[in-house]
């Protein structure tokens, strides 16, 4: 086989599931309302043209008709050939933008300000693309709520080169973006209520028969005899001995300790908590009605927890 | 190999034994003006190997031992009231120097770490208000423990990405371990040691390798492979365009020491793994590649004609 | 502002002034700082942070300038007052152009104001101003569109789209039904509006030589006449008043008494306004539609002209107006009026001759034989103007001969009158035609006999024969000669600017002729050519086919051209080493794709090749071009020579 070919199949053996080349035939061109109105201007020449008799005046107006029509064709190139390689999204939480990023090769000659957009959200404007290269875009959408968001299609359109005439297509998505619900803030650290924390058990942070885990900033409210006044002897401030005991306790976040509260505020609550214990480096578990996550700790454990708390309740293909 | 490296990197050799490819990486690297990451068990030689290489390049070498009451100041400095002068005066901590050893870094406070860290990416020092540079060249070795053991804070992926490599050193061969028990005296070896470069020997090197050449076709392989990082559907972020630059400025080092003033793919290729595999992970599980999978992966890209 | 919306506002303000130059000429001076004043008052608010113009300012001033605007036309409204008031709105517009929309609207009105130029000028000159105007604002439109990109790239991209709306433009302007006209409509163009005068007096001609402009151009349809038949007919003076000739009391005809042989055909532009006569050859045997013919062989333009007009016309060098009569004013000679020596010398010439030829023999001797001179700086005259010349000067130009010799005949009894026109003209190399310019004026007399009708005798043509062979220049005495010439300059720059200023009116001709002059009658006459009858359904049918075969031909060939090519296909590095790993593959010694040039180089070195040191060579070449980024054209040669010659040996399986 020769080498060319067999690069381009080798490359695109990962990437062949969502490349979408954009054909010829899939690309639609119509005025855009500008483009309408220079319609109305080139109506109006014309009837100068005829009304005056003036043959100058009619071939300028033919002239800039002539440049309309090339632009048609200089628009609906403009997208051709250009392939959408790949679409990717990292997880979100709710009422963040999620962004879809695009891997786009370009197939033909150079292309200028090509937006891509999901119908309803902002457009992202891919300014330049050089002949045979690749760039990426992040297009944004932004989830209405959370679970598996799948957009179905994308557009991409062009106004380039005159913003006479719009060239669109549309490319199925075929990828989904997981959404977290919205973390909502609430007591964790500093009022260790039952009802934010299930098993009833408190962090295990402030209490002093574990381990020596580190040093934290002092805040008023810390217990005295947490300071380091070795620290504080070398005039480098006022700190917190702060301490962890992994063998030990560990806190389950509980779906049933959160009393009175709509199950899409409980799971924000939780996903806030997640995300808190996260930050402290504890060691923490999630108990979800008919699901149980055991206690861990690092990043693959809080991206498991923030899953389940994404997903639950929904099935996998919500729209 | 180009000279003196050839010379550099037997003599090493002779201290850390068995390791040729890692002196080579290490060296590299910090030609390439970056900072260097070593993963691995306590007491397989990643002091030693920070010693050697701060002797030979004849830089000032400082250690500091990472620990969770470890402090900021404890590495910047700090301003002591001088009752005599009836001011502050600033004690420099012990990262002014010109080879920093970290050891274990992952045992101190994210605090501290991210202290360094910013020192490392900045090369200066901000104490109470007052910024002070960092003498060039400037570089971190820092090590770090591969396990996620009790009392320890991982680097989040961020401050990862601001070593250049990362590099393991891995038990010795039988060879090597064999030589290690004969020889016996690590300290004395190290003591015989003689510098070849000199302060701005290595300041000139840096330049050099700055204008190492790489070709538009390169920098289009370059551009390939983070593209890909970002579309394939194996990771769970690509790499960043940091990460672009630096897989770059290291193949510019390792083409130089090859004796060569222009990049070529193989170059790429051959520290790649090195340069990308902390900034990496598994979408499916989160979790970092070993070398050759990630290399199988990675490989895909075609170099460019 | 950002640098990329200043760039924007800079480029539309400077389309705007392009659009607006030539109107700057001719509209009131306070409309141009108006457009000045709020430009850079734009500028100032986008540069210096000054805040812009509230909408209901940006209304108030509209309003005052649309009112400033009717009171310097006292409250009329024509087409300059709407271009004033388009002009006002030009101006104001760059202060609300902070939206792409806005933007996108001054970039329309642009194209607006530029086709308003053009209703003032049909001038050729103004084909490459519209052009480049166009071009400057297409390349506006463009960047506004991506104002990321470099205004250069975008100036290429314009330019490249009005190279290919040319051709379109020409087949939607061959082929857009006209409006049917009779008479081929030029509006003003640059043209004298000297000329003849109803009088003909001594001077009257000699003034118009140092005139430059342009009378009329001609087209004959064959062969010109020779020099000696280019007299140009224009007007008929038939009553003399003691000094000079009138023009006057002519009988409208439908159609003179002529007669003659070989007919010459011919188009005449006349460019000069203002006068109802219509020049022709003399003498014209047919009548232009729309005008009016005279017994006196004159025509004259139906209505009032301030256009230049175009007609064709025929006319028989050779000619006999027939036996009828002239009136009887025609002899007449202002009896109580002066100039005895001239009407004895005639009535001398009565008693010795025995018919009208010796008497007019008799003068022309008088003329030749008595030292006459041509000059365009004859002395003062007295009161009796023909006798002065006669007897007592003897130098003058045309006017003084044509008038002296028809005061003779008439004295001696034979009708005579003087025609004015032109003389000759200079044959356009660059456009086959002839140029006729106020400095070939002319004037010459007419003799009635009764066999021949009215016929033609120019006294010049025996004073100085060089003015009818050779034009005005040449019949001068030298130190006069420069004040007759077109352009004061000498030596070879001369001719080079001779010759321009000619190539442009060639080109100028050809542009009135077939661009402008394109009308509804010429329109059929060149469908018809093609066979296409534009009142028949199948020829409309036809018609549409062309048009749209010949714009689906330009689309083609624009999409062909503007299809990008693959880069490898350019860069003969790249194609040389995918031919060479072709060859190696063929060889079964394929290079991985992720092999660079050095691994895949290891892999035929351990493959132990036959060709190995060949194929060494070429790669080392390869990185040295590709990667290192050295080495000459030649070695790129010499690399595409090495990889054309490689012939490796297959590898056995």
């Amino acid at each position: 086989m020769a080498p060319g070919l067999h690069e381009r199949t080798n490359m695109s053996r990962q990437l062949r599931n969502n490349t979408q080349m954009l054909r010829r035939g899939a690309i639609y061109v119509l005025p855009t309302r500008t483009g309408l109105v220079f319609i109305a201007v080139l109506a109006a020449m014309l009837m100068g043209s005829v009304n005056h008799n003036n043959n100058f005046a009619f071939l300028l107006t033919f002239l800039l008709a002539g440049i309309l029509f090339v632009s048609i064709f200089d628009t609906h190139q403009n997208l051709t050939k250009l392939e959408i390689q790949a679409i990717t999204a990292s997880p979100v939480f709710l009422n963040r933008t999620a962004f879809f990023e695009c891997l786009i090769r370009n197939h033909g000659p150079k292309r200028c300000s090509v937006a891509f957009q999901f119908p309803g959200y902002p457009e992202r404007l891919l300014a330049d693309l050089a002949p045979d290269s690749i760039d990426c875009v992040r297009v944004p959408l932004k989830p209405i709520r959370r679970g598996v968001v799948k957009p179905e299609k994308m557009r991409i359109s062009t106004r380039y080169p005159l913003g006479l005439f719009r060239a669109w297509a549309f490319i199925a998505v075929g990828t989904d973006c997981i959404v977290y619900p919205a973390p909502a803030p609430g007591a964790f650290r500093t009022d260790p209520a039952p009802d934010t924390l299930g098993s009833g058990t408190a962090p295990s942070k402030a209490r002093g028969s574990a381990d020596f885990q580190g040093l934290t900033a002092y805040q008023p409210g810390d217990p005295l005899q947490h300071i380091s006044w070795k620290a504080f002897s070398r005039e480098q401030g006022l700190y917190v001995k702060t301490f962890a005991d992994p063998s030990g306790e560990t806190i389950t976040l509980d779906w049933g300790a959160i009393r009175g509260a709509a199950p899409e505020r409980k799971l924000s609550r939780l996903c806030d908590m997640v995300l808190k214990a996260d930050r402290l480096g504890m060691a923490y578990g999630l108990a979800l009605p008919g699901q149980r996550i055991p206690p861990a700790r690092g990043e693959t454990h809080k991206r498991a927890c923030l899953r389940s708390l994404a997903l639950f309740g929904n099935p996998e293909a919500m729209p | 190999m180009r000279e003196p490296f050839e010379e550099i990197v037997s003599q090493i050799g002779t201290v850390v034994l068995g390791k040729q490819k890692q002196i080579q990486l290490a060296l590299t690297c910090l030609l390439a003006r970056g900072h260097l990451l070593i993963e691995d068990l306590p007491g397989i030689g990643k002091t030693t190997l920070a010693k050697v290489l701060s002797k030979c390049l004849g830089l000032r070498f400082q250690r500091i031992q990472f620990t969770s009451d470890l402090l900021p100041g404890d590495i910047l400095g700090t301003s002591v009231f001088d009752r005599k002068n009836g001011s502050f005066i600033f004690h420099p901590g012990p990262i002014f120097t010109q080879v920093l050893l970290a050891d274990e870094i992952n045992r101190a406070t994210p605090k501290t770490q991210s202290a360094l860290l910013e020192a490392m990416e900045e090369r200066q020092v901000t104490v109470e208000g007052k910024t002070r540079r960092l003498k060039e060249p400037f570089y971190v070795i820092a090590t770090q423990n591969p396990f996620e053991q009790s009392g320890t804070f991982p680097l989040p992926e961020s401050q990862l990405d601001r070593f250049l490599m990362r590099i393991h050193l891995g038990y010795p061969g039988r060879e090597a371990e064999k030589t290690l028990l004969q020889k016996g005296d690590v300290q004395q070896a190290l003591s015989d040691l003689r510098p070849f470069l000199t302060n701005g020997n290595v300041m000139r090197i840096q330049e050099q390798i700055a204008q190492v050449h790489a070709s538009d076709t390169l920098l289009e392989y370059v551009e390939d492979l983070l593209l890909f990082s970002r579309s394939a559907p194996d990771f769970a972020l690509g790499l960043s365009p940091r990460a672009g630059l630096s897989i770059l400025r290291a193949a510019r080092s390792w083409a130089f020491l090859r004796g060569r003033d222009f990049v070529l793919p193989e170059d790429v290729q051959k520290v790649l793994p090195w340069v990308v595999a902390h900034r990496l992970r598994s979408r499916e599980d989160y979790r970092e590649f070993s070398h050759e999978k990630l290399m199988e992966i990675l490989l895909q890209v075609p170099v460019p004609t | 502002m950002s640098r990329n919306s200043l760039q924007q506002l800079h480029l539309l303000i400077a389309s705007l002034a392009v659009a607006l130059m030539p109107h700057a000429f001719r509209l009131p001076v306070w409309v141009t700082v108006w457009c000045l004043a709020c430009w850079g008052w734009a500028i100032l608010c986008a540069r210096r942070q000054f805040p812009w113009p509230g909408a209901v300012l940006r209304h108030v001033l509209a309003i005052a300038g649309f009112i400033a605007a009717l009171a310097t036309s006292g409250f009329r409204f024509d087409r300059e007052v709407g271009t004033t008031i388009l002009v006002i709105m030009v101006g104001l517009k760059p202060l609300e152009t902070r939206t792409y929309r806005d933007r996108m609207m001054a970039v329309f009105l642009t194209y607006f104001l530029i086709i308003t130029n053009l209703l003032y000028s049909n001038a050729l000159i103004m084909l490459p101003y519209m052009l480049s105007a166009v071009w400057l604002t297409t390349a506006v439109l463009v960047h506004i569109n991506h104002p990321v990109g470099g205004f250069p790239a975008h100036t290429k991209l314009a330019g490249r789209m009005l190279l290919f709306a040319v051709p379109l433009a020409v087949v939607f302007f061959v082929l857009f039904p006209r409006i049917q006209g009779s008479l081929w409509q030029l509006s003003a163009g640059t043209a004298g509006v000297t000329g003849f005068s109803e009088r003909l007096s001594p001077g009257s001609v000699s003034q118009l030589v140092r005139n430059d402009d342009v009378a009329f151009r001609v087209q004959f349809s064959g062969n010109p006449p020779p020099p000696e038949h280019l007299y140009w007919r224009g007007l008929v003076f038939s009553e003399f008043d003691g000094r000079g000739w009138r023009s006057t009391g002519q009988t409208p005809v439908l159609q003179p008494v002529v007669s003659g042989k070989r007919p010459i055909a011919y188009t005449i532009t006349l460019e000069s306004r203002q006068q109802r006569w219509l020049f022709a050859l003399d003498l014209p045997a047919t009548v232009p539609p729309r005008a009016i013919a005279f017994d006196d062989h004159t025509l004259q333009w139906k209505e009032e002209r301030t256009r230049p007009l175009q007609y064709r016309m025929s006319s028989y060098p050779e000619f006999n107006t027939g036996p009828r009569p002239p009136e009887v004013k025609m002899f007449l000679l202002p009896g109580e009026l002066g100039n005895p020596k001239a009407r004895q010398l005639a009535r001398q010439w009565v008693s010795s001759a025995t018919g009208p030829a010796d008497v007019v023999s008799a003068a022309m001797a008088f003329f030749r034989g008595n030292g006459f001179a041509y000059t365009l700086n004859p002395p003062l005259l007295g009161e009796d103007a023909i006798d002065d010349f006669l007897f007592e000067t003897r130098r003058g130009y045309c006017e003084h001969y044509a008038s002296a010799l028809a005061f003779l005949m008439r004295s001696a009894g034979i009708p005579a009158r003087v025609v004015g026109g032109y003389l000759g003209g200079e044959r356009n190399p660059f456009g086959d035609y002839w140029i006729v310019r106020q400095s070939d004026a002319h004037a010459w007399t007419e003799i009635w006999s009764s066999n021949t009708g009215w016929s033609r005798i120019d006294p010049t043509a025996v004073v100085a024969p060089e003015r009818i062979t050779s034009g005005v220049a040449a019949a001068l005495p030298p130190n006069e000669r420069a004040e007759a010439l077109s352009t004061g300059l000498k030596g070879p720059l001369a001719r080079v600017f001779r010759n321009f200023t000619l190539g442009w009116d060639a080109a100028s001709s050809l542009w009135r002729r077939q661009v402008i002059g394109y009308t509804a009658l010429r329109q059929q006459r060149l469908f018809s050519r093609f066979g296409i009858r534009t009142r028949s359904s199948g020829g409309v049918f036809r018609l549409l086919a062309a048009g749209l075969l010949l714009t689906g031909l330009a689309t083609w060939l624009y999409v062909w051209v503007s299809r990008g090519r693959r880069p490898s296909l350019r860069d003969p590095v790249k194609a040389g080493y995918q031919r060479f790993c072709r060859k190696l593959a063929r060889c079964r010694v394929p290079r991985r794709p992720d092999q660079g040039p050095l691994d895949y180089l290891q892999t035929i070195r351990d493959l132990k090749l036959e060709q190995g040191e060949r194929a060494e060579s070429i790669i080392r070449l390869y990185v040295r071009l590709r990667y290192a980024q050295r080495g000459s054209n030649e070695d790129i040669r010499s690399f595409s020579r090495l990889v054309r010659e490689f012939r490796p040996a297959p590898r056995p399986s």
